[in-house]
């Protein structure tokens, strides 16, 4: 089976321009050549800190910003090719982001807000309220919002219209950047449960922004590892996150807060310092500044991603060592 | 941990907001003691009412930031109460004895002066020589571990990553030795190595200056991490407080129970999430009885005509439900 989703060596650089002539000074690599594939029905995690590049992964699927260098694929079609048919094809691909209230139009009514993708795509009329009523009932909101304005509905109620909006032109793919981030957790569990039921529904397939771990793993099938726009790990979601295979992974899984008190004594990777600026990159493995593990190669070579057990990949030169020392505990 | 001294009593504190719609209760009767050298941690929801607690505490909230405000009950530090005292004694209190630290700390350093001397300015107050203070920052920079602190007293709040400026706000406050640390949602803009960072440096500065942190956060996971004890509030009441332990063993307030296992934990494959029903009461419309009652599981008649108290139990545990007073075993998790 093809992969819904095939992304390969994305890269985007950014130009930082100085001076009188607005010469171009330095680059930042956001994202750096990455590739991964995402099935039909899968939910792929993407995992990093601020600056990692994450979000910008998204904005390059979606052709929200022009990639410097590679390529994205959805259902065969190139979506980074120039003459692309982004109409057509941004119809099969849906984004909602973090903050629900800045990503709706905030004089414009619900009903406006929901309408506008129906009728740029060419909906009839008689047809739009229906599936307006049809797509609000399946993510638990009623009709009497439509007529109010973005202010007048909780954060949750907004992330929820957002889902909905997103929905309605039937994409096969929905990228969520960070969508529960600003919500409560009582109300990032009523938006975590849609998602999770309307994935079931259309067999939808979602590429999955976070920061949380323990929402990442929750919603995942696999996830990946980004750090300073670069991919470090990538595999199945419970095997990354339990036996991870890149020292990062580990420092992440480790930095994450417990469930309980009873895992205080825990034995912790804590890396050291904060990620170093993405204008001025370490040589070789960029994670060596910070890393326990480092040996004389991680400052020289930059390690390729590498696949160590089935679908399961990691860019370190020295997984094999972490392995081993995972097997003998 | 039961024998120590309470180093700062709140009793029965009243907080209400004037807004075009009347009257808001942002905090009802809350009550609750931090002892010395603990962590206490109070966790909620936005607009719970935990950050007011602590403004209220610090005397933060006044006539220009919110006018028409009422406040009421009693704040006891060192035998005074706190709400009593004129604006030029808090100033005493304020940074010397009770210090805060907010969730963004590039919000609470001026762009304009370098990190070093931002802090000079804090320790020159208790009336040092110049050299003695400049020691004494450079000593703060390394006890809160600040990476090369010979340059990064020389830099300006934005060359510093979050994760250094939150240290620099911490060094500042602990620069008068205070006997409260009170820090309001510290990590939150934080990545999540830089967050275990601090929690760590916090945890060991508690351990050898022995000062009482009172750490308000929405993450379970911090309290997790570092609490001694925690309160959870809910729409401006305390509805329950213990041993950290305790509370995530056996949550007995059914809005602690339902809010940890809307959590999610493992899988989609182990099945949905828990949802709490419902919305948060309207804080400007008078409420009789339980302000939980209506997206309670539990409910009883008696929810509904008076409010439950927050009363001990054996284990010093504190829980404000009705059911929990009836029945005397606590409500199991499954």
């Amino acid at each position: 089976m093809n992969p819904l989703v095939q992304v390969s060596n994305l890269s985007k650089h950014f130009e930082i321009r100085r001076g009188v002539f607005r010469s171009v000074a330095a680059h930042v690599k956001a994202v750096d050549g990455v590739t991964f594939n995402i099935d039909a029905g899968e939910t792929l995690g993407l995992v990093g800190e601020s600056g990692s590049g994450k979000s910008t992964v998204a904005r390059l699927m979606l052709r929200l910003i022009p990639a410097t260098a590679g390529r994205v694929l959805l259902g065969g079609q190139e979506v980074t090719a120039p003459q692309a048919p982004m109409k057509r094809l941004r119809r099969k691909m849906g984004i909602v982001f973090q903050d629900p209230a800045a990503s709706m139009h905030p004089r414009a009514t619900i009903r406006w807000s929901l309408r506008r993708p129906l009728i740029t795509n060419g909906f009839e009329n008689s047809r739009i309220d229906d599936q307006i009523d049809d797509m609000l009932a399946k993510v638990n909101l009623g009709r009497e919002l439509l007529n109010r304005y973005p202010h007048q509905l909780s954060g949750g109620q907004q992330q929820r219209i957002s889902v909905a909006r997103a929905l309605l032109l039937q994409p096969s793919l929905l990228v969520l950047d960070e969508p529960t981030s600003a919500l409560d957790i009582s109300v990032q569990a009523q938006v975590l449960n849609i998602l999770l039921d309307l994935q079931d529904e259309f067999n939808l397939t979602y590429l999955f922004i976070s920061h949380d771990l323990n929402v990442v793993r929750y919603v995942s099938d696999r996830v990946a590892i980004m750090y300073l726009g670069k991919l470090m790990e990538i595999g199945p979601v419970e095997v990354v996150l339990q036996k991870p295979l890149h020292p990062y992974t580990q420092g992440l899984a480790s930095s994450s807060p417990p469930m309980t008190p009873h895992h205080r004594g825990r034995k912790r990777l804590l890396l050291s310092e904060a990620p170093p600026s993405l204008i001025n990159l370490p040589s070789g493995c960029r994670l060596h500044p910070r890393c326990p593990y480092k040996k004389a190669v991680c400052e020289t070579d930059r390690p390729k991603l590498r696949e160590l057990a089935p679908g399961h990949w990691t860019a370190c030169h020295r997984a094999e060592y972490l392995e081993q020392n995972q097997s003998s505990q | 941990m039961k024998t120590r001294p309470n180093v700062l009593s709140i009793s029965d504190l009243n907080i209400c907001f004037s807004t075009p719609n009347g009257m808001a209760e942002a905090v009802q009767s809350v009550s609750f003691d931090i002892k010395t050298g603990e962590i206490y941690t109070l966790v909620g929801e936005s607009g719970c009412g935990k950050s007011s607690t602590a403004h209220a505490v610090m005397r933060l909230i006044d006539r220009i930031n919110a006018p028409g405000h009422r406040i009421g009950g009693r704040v006891e530090f060192q035998g005074r109460n706190l709400l009593d005292l004129a604006e030029h004694e808090m100033c005493r209190i304020r940074g010397k004895e009770i210090s805060m630290i907010f969730q963004n700390p590039l919000d609470s350093l001026n762009p304009l002066f370098r990190a070093g001397y931002q802090v000079y300015e804090a320790v020159v107050l208790d009336n040092i020589s110049k050299i003695d203070a400049w020691a004494r920052v450079l000593e703060l920079f390394q006890q809160v571990r600040i990476s090369d602190p010979e340059a990064r007293l020389r830099s300006y709040p934005q060359e510093l990553s979050g994760g250094m400026r939150q240290r620099v706000m911490i060094g500042m406050m602990l620069s008068r030795n205070p006997t409260i640390l009170i820090a309001d949602e510290p990590t939150t803009a934080l990545d999540v190595t830089i967050q275990a960072q601090v929690l760590e440096l916090m945890l060991a500065l508690r351990k050898t200056l022995g000062m009482s942190v009172w750490v308000i956060t929405h993450d379970f996971g911090i309290v997790a991490e570092i609490a001694d004890r925690v309160g959870v509030m809910y729409a401006g009441v305390l509805v329950e407080e213990g041993d950290v332990y305790d509370i995530f063993d056996h949550p007995r307030h059914p809005y602690t129970r339902m809010l940890m296992e809307s959590l999610p934990r493992g899988s989609k494959r182990n099945g949905r999430l828990q949802t709490i029903a419902g919305l948060l009461p309207d804080p400007t419309q008078a409420i009789q009885g339980c302000r939980f009652r209506d997206r309670c599981p539990d409910r009883m008649p008696i929810c509904r005509e008076s409010a439950p108290a927050l009363v001990e139990d054996d284990n010093g545990i504190r829980v404000a439900c009705h059911r929990f007073h009836n029945d005397s075993t606590p409500p199991t998790r499954n």
